[in-house]
């Protein structure tokens, strides 16, 4: 199968989200873990769970839009 | 009223649906997507891209809602009037600061405000029909392609790139004025350390040998915020420009694959998005105004 632009763009954003994805299910899940524990910090958590999702995710987003410059810049 | 009204507007949707795929002209038969803005005209020296324009449109749109919502305040609004829409909205982004930074919030609000309605207005007015749609037939690299007229601001790298940099900027200018240029210096030139130690050894006392390796460890860490403020400015820019662009380029894609159905869900989407990227972009620029204005070593939220 020949190396061209649109695999190489595929595999940037297939191989560049697992990681995000993974540590994102461990964010959300010590948070639920926490908000078990202590339902009143319900704020606190929330709001610390949304700033640190940012942040990982901005890493997925780093990784599609290096696919979308290969794909769509000459 | 007419029985089964509920039926017959679907039954009525569903028909302009089928004649609108037999009509040949309203299928998209192109896609073309582009990473940079279009220019659409020159000015003077500059270049007016369509995201520029509506980006103009955006702080137009602002400011109209501002003049608005100021004209006659009262006391107590009624409960739909449109300045108590508003105040509702900038009260739960105030409390949500002052939750963040305490009595800081008050001199952050204008700046994190402004940042927080011009990127939610940006991204929402790119998901109007004719942002993308609405443009000129014409000769473009290459190819003869529709040029849209109007182009959300916020796909733009130049635009996300620009707010990150006010962003970062207006970090450094708070915490110049909270703490001084020379305290808030010393967290990136961080030679105190440097400067006791040989203060210590000219002037004849005997000098601490672990104040010289925790002087090149200060000098060490401060380059190292140094680089964190321009990774601030990258993360920033390339976040919101990653969720804006790759939520245009999966309208276009859903739309040209199944056209009017499959819009929908991903327009909502898309909604919820925008505004999750600015109230993002927000909380970051507070936590991190926070952060800046806070004495070095004392780096906790104040509540």
């Amino acid at each position: 199968m020949p190396i061209s632009k649109d695999l190489i763009a595929g595999l940037t954003i297939a191989i560049g989200t697992i990681a995000p994805a993974l540590s994102i299910g461990r964010y959300v899940a010590s948070a639920m873990e926490a908000l078990g524990r202590n339902p009143e910090a319900e704020r606190g958590i929330s709001t610390n769970l949304i700033v640190a999702l940012a942040f990982t995710e901005a890493i997925a987003i780093y990784a599609l839009v290096v696919a979308l410059a290969i794909k769509f810049v000459s | 009223m007419v029985k089964h009204k509920k039926g017959l507007i679907a039954a009525a949707i569903i028909v302009v649906l089928v004649v609108a795929d037999i009509l040949g002209p309203l299928r998209v038969t192109q896609v073309s997507i582009r990473l940079a803005a279009e220019p659409i005209f020159r000015a003077g020296g500059l270049t007016v891209t369509n995201t520029l324009l509506s980006s103009w449109l955006a702080t137009v749109l602002l400011l109209l809602l501002a003049l608005l919502v100021s004209r006659r305040l009262v006391d107590a609004p009624q409960a739909t009037s449109l300045q108590n829409i508003v105040e509702a909205a900038f009260e739960t982004l105030y409390n949500f600061m002052q939750s963040m930074v305490g009595p800081k919030a008050r001199s952050f609000f204008p700046v994190v405000a402004t940042f927080f309605l011009f990127i939610l207005t940006s991204d929402w007015l790119g998901l109007l029909p004719g942002f993308g749609s609405v443009g000129v037939w014409t000769e473009y690299e290459g190819r003869r392609t529709l040029v849209p007229l109007l182009r959300g601001a916020t796909t733009d790298l130049n635009t996300t790139l620009a707010l990150a940099m006010c962003s970062v900027l207006s970090m450094q200018v708070y915490g110049a004025r909270y703490l001084g240029i020379l305290e808030y210096g010393s967290r990136f030139v961080a030679v105190s350390k440097f400067v006791a130690f040989f203060r210590a050894l000219l002037g004849g006392k005997r000098a601490d040998i672990s104040l010289l390796f925790a002087g090149f460890l200060d000098v060490f860490v401060g380059i190292l915020e140094i680089l964190d403020e321009l990774t601030k400015v990258l993360s920033f820019s390339f976040r919101l420009f990653g969720n804006m662009f790759g939520g245009e380029v999966l309208l276009i894609i859903m739309a040209f694959l199944v056209p009017y159905v499959a819009s929908l869900p991903f327009l909502l989407m898309e909604l919820f998005i925008g505004f999750i990227q600015a109230f993002i972009f927000a909380v970051l620029t507070t936590s991190f105004l926070g952060r800046a204005t806070t004495r070095h070593g004392y780096e906790q939220a104040t509540q």
